[in-house]
């Protein structure tokens, strides 16, 4: 959390990029982190009985 | 003097109906997200999105309803990303909500720049012949806007579905515990999804209340923390549509007093005042957790609880 503030403060100076965009992108990295971490609690797993041949 | 007095009452009160209306539609909304069992914290971004959408749609054509319709697409939508995120994901709501205000503020701050000092369409007040001449009753109530007498609309209506109707029935029951309704055949997600994408929509329409109605200009942040203060009333009002009009119209009536006071000039310090509405949340905050404490107030026992059926 505190990278991600740092981290748009900086790009805001260096790239002056308006506060803004900032927002949007620190949202949308937080959602991307809590969307994933369903991966984290679950195991993905192709099931390859019926794959091979199209029957 | 005495109708001197009288005349400021009665100005004060037809300033906390427009103050509160945009905090009611929120609040109607909100009550059915938690009543469903998806607290939505992110009603500050919603309405943020909502006044922006609907200011643009306004400017662009002209014509306000269309504005409120974009609002309600765009609050829904929005509304949506929370919805799958905490119902299919099983995300932290409080998280994925304060998320979501960061990225309405980001975006309606993005999509506003260009729109910053126009002036666009509104909703003229609209006294309603014969009713609006009743003393006292009627510049209160009849001489609105347009959205108020929609508001006044949308309550009843809130209401009745959500303790007269089948429907009410399966989101209150969703709510309370999900695990029984969907034993009973009640889809859990539909449910759930249909009550935050209705109350993004209200959250936008709220929103849009601000752009639209109250002002007829886009602000930066112009809902000022109505978001939060609007989920401090679904508290107050106890999940029920019919008590948030009481709640709304007198946060509107702090914030009407506020500025009133200010004009009249009692020499108190403005930010002082300008804490009321705030000050009044909190208030109402700790007497409810009291309350809760000695009745239950009947808060949704799921709520806030992602439902996942493997576990029930």
């Amino acid at each position: 959390m505190g990278g991600l503030y740092v981290g748009g403060e900086t790009v805001q100076i260096t790239m002056k990029l308006p506060v803004n965009i900032v927002l949007i992108i620190q949202a949308l990295i937080l959602f991307f982190v809590l969307g994933g971490d369903i991966l984290s609690r679950y195991r993905l797993a192709f099931d390859r009985q019926e794959a091979p041949s199209g029957g | 003097m005495e109708g001197d007095l009288l005349v400021l009452i009665v100005a004060v009160m037809q300033s906390a109906v427009r103050a509160g209306t945009p905090i009611l539609f929120v609040c109607i909304g909100e009550i059915f997200a938690e009543r469903s069992g998806v607290l939505n914290v992110g009603l500050e971004g919603l309405m943020l999105v909502g006044a922006i959408a609907g200011f643009t749609a306004g400017f662009n054509t002209g014509n306000p309803w269309i504005g409120l319709v974009a609002a309600a697409v765009c609050g829904a939508l929005f509304s949506a990303i929370h919805a799958y995120a905490t119902i299919t994901l099983r995300a932290d709501q409080i998280v994925s909500g304060l998320t979501l205000t960061i990225l309405g503020t980001g975006i309606s701050g993005f999509f506003g720049k260009p729109m910053i000092g126009q002036v666009g369409p509104g909703f003229e007040r609209l006294p309603i012949p014969g009713l609006a001449r009743i003393p006292f009753v009627g510049p209160v109530l009849f001489d609105q806007d347009a959205m108020v007498y929609l508001s006044f609309l949308v309550v009843p209506i809130a209401w009745w579905v959500m303790y007269k109707t089948h429907l009410g029935l399966a989101i209150r029951s969703v709510g309370e515990n999900p695990a029984t309704a969907d034993s009973l055949g009640v889809s859990v997600t539909k449910v759930r999804y249909g009550c935050v994408l209705f109350g993004g929509a209200m959250a936008g329409l709220g929103g849009a209340y601000l752009s639209l109605a109250y002002t007829t200009m886009w602000i930066e942040q112009m809902s000022g923390g109505r978001g939060w203060i609007t989920l401090a009333l679904v508290i107050f009002a106890a999940w029920n549509p019919a008590r948030a009009v009481l709640g709304a119209y007198l946060f509107g009536g702090a914030d009407a007093l506020q500025l009133r006071i200010q004009a009249v000039g009692l020499g108190l310090p403005t930010y002082f005042l300008m804490m009321l509405p705030y000050v009044l949340t909190i208030v109402i905050l700790v007497l409810a957790s009291r309350a809760s404490l000695r009745r239950r107030i009947g808060a949704p026992a799921g709520l806030g609880i992602p439902y996942s059926r493997e576990e029930r």
